[in-house]
């Protein structure tokens, strides 16, 4: 640590970044408001993949319905025992949490992504499945809000590209040889 | 690159200076590699939009928006306040150009002669298929925005055909009643007389 005798150096504020995505009732029943308020049930439980993901509390203003979605999963960790004089392995649950907005005019809604975490699919898989299991009448269907548009389209939309990630495969393993170049 | 490495595949990370002027696409090592990508491969990229961040990929040829916002610097968790803003503000423009780099050629790996679209008939089922499942799609959007309207006349169809069966059924079960039978025997002869009165 540097001291330079003056101020404490700023700290930049926290951010966070969030996605936006789409539900839709793919059932025959209530309208949209009515039928989201019943399969967002708290306490709702749902193991997709390794993680158990549960809906959280939620709460509404404006049209808008404030809650969380988040999951636990079980981890091993190593810590040290004084008494043995060793490090020896823990069981502990991890999680994290996607805090979301729903706006009920559009069933649109907004969520918090937890980069390497909690990708946009990964949020909208688990918030599907929780609203599904709710009950086996109502069925929803929730997908990221994307639309399309080609890569020209895109480029010229934005001011600049802030990064390019490409994968090159190789096509077959005899893509150089001559006889590959016949086919 | 890859032939040279022998490796199966090569994922590529370019990200621009963080006040630059951003990544040259059009530099001639991101142009090859991109032709090559849209044949064998794939890649996503991330623009920066009137201060907002927007996202690519072309395996969906489609676009997601996305925030940065304030965010509690304990939990790190977005504020809902925040959330609540971008989400009525953000709005979704809707285009139809699927293809990236324009029209995705055929697989260079083929002869001409022998590539799928260069085949007259595999071409018309391609298109056909194509205009099938955009109709159905087209239909099933609008059987789910009027779902009841629909449902009440269908269920009332349905209600009308099992009261016709119903009553045919009544008529037929009354012909084999047995006191019709009767009477049908004293008034006739027999059943047979009554059914073939011109015989």
């Amino acid at each position: 640590v540097v001291d330079d005798g003056g101020a404490p150096p700023e700290v930049p504020p926290a951010t966070a970044r969030i996605s936006f995505a789409r539900i839709e009732s793919i059932s025959l029943g209530e309208p949209f408001p009515d039928a989201i308020r019943q399969s967002l049930a708290p306490g709702t439980s749902y193991w997709r993949y390794t993680r158990l993901w549960r809906m959280g509390q939620w709460q509404e203003l404006d049209g808008l319905l404030y809650g969380r979605i988040g999951f636990e999963a079980p981890a091993m960790t190593e810590v040290w025992n004084d008494e043995i004089a060793d490090f020896e392995e823990a069981a502990f649950h991890g999680g994290t949490t996607a805090p979301f907005v729903i706006d009920l005019s559009d069933q649109r809604v907004a969520f918090q992504v937890r980069p390497g975490v909690i990708r946009p699919t990964t949020f909208t898989g688990a918030l599907q499945a929780l609203l599904n299991t709710t009950s086996v009448l109502a069925r929803w269907r929730v997908h990221p809000d994307t639309y399309e548009v080609d890569w020209p389209t895109w480029l010229r939309s934005v001011d600049r590209v802030l990064q390019l990630r490409i994968r090159v495969e190789r096509p077959n393993p005899h893509y150089s040889t001559v006889s590959g170049s016949r086919l | 690159l890859i032939e040279g490495t022998n490796a199966r595949m090569a994922d590529l990370i370019l990200t621009a200076e963080q006040n630059g002027e951003g990544i040259d696409v059009d530099d001639t090592f991101v142009v090859e590699a991109l032709a090559h990508a849209d044949q064998y491969g794939k890649w996503s990229a991330e623009g920066e939009r009137a201060g907002y961040i927007s996202r690519w990929r072309s395996d969906e040829t489609a676009s997601a928006a996305e925030r940065t916002i304030e965010a509690d610097p304990e939990t790190q968790e977005a504020r809902f306040e925040g959330m609540a803003r971008e989400l009525r503000k953000a709005s979704t423009p809707r285009c139809g150009v699927i293809s990236p780099l324009g029209a995705r050629p055929a697989r260079g790996w083929l002869a001409p002669d022998l590539r799928p679209s260069h085949v007259p008939v595999v071409g018309l089922l391609r298109r056909t298929r194509r205009r099938v499942l955009a109709g159905v799609a087209a239909i099933e959007e609008d059987v789910r925005a009027n779902a009841v309207t629909i449902l009440l006349p269908e269920a009332g169809v349905g209600v009308a055909l099992s009261a016709v069966v119903l009553a045919a059924m009544a008529v037929f079960t009354t012909f084999f009643d047995d006191y019709y039978r009767r009477v049908l025997e004293t008034a006739s002869g027999s059943v047979r007389a009554a059914l073939l009165p011109y015989r």
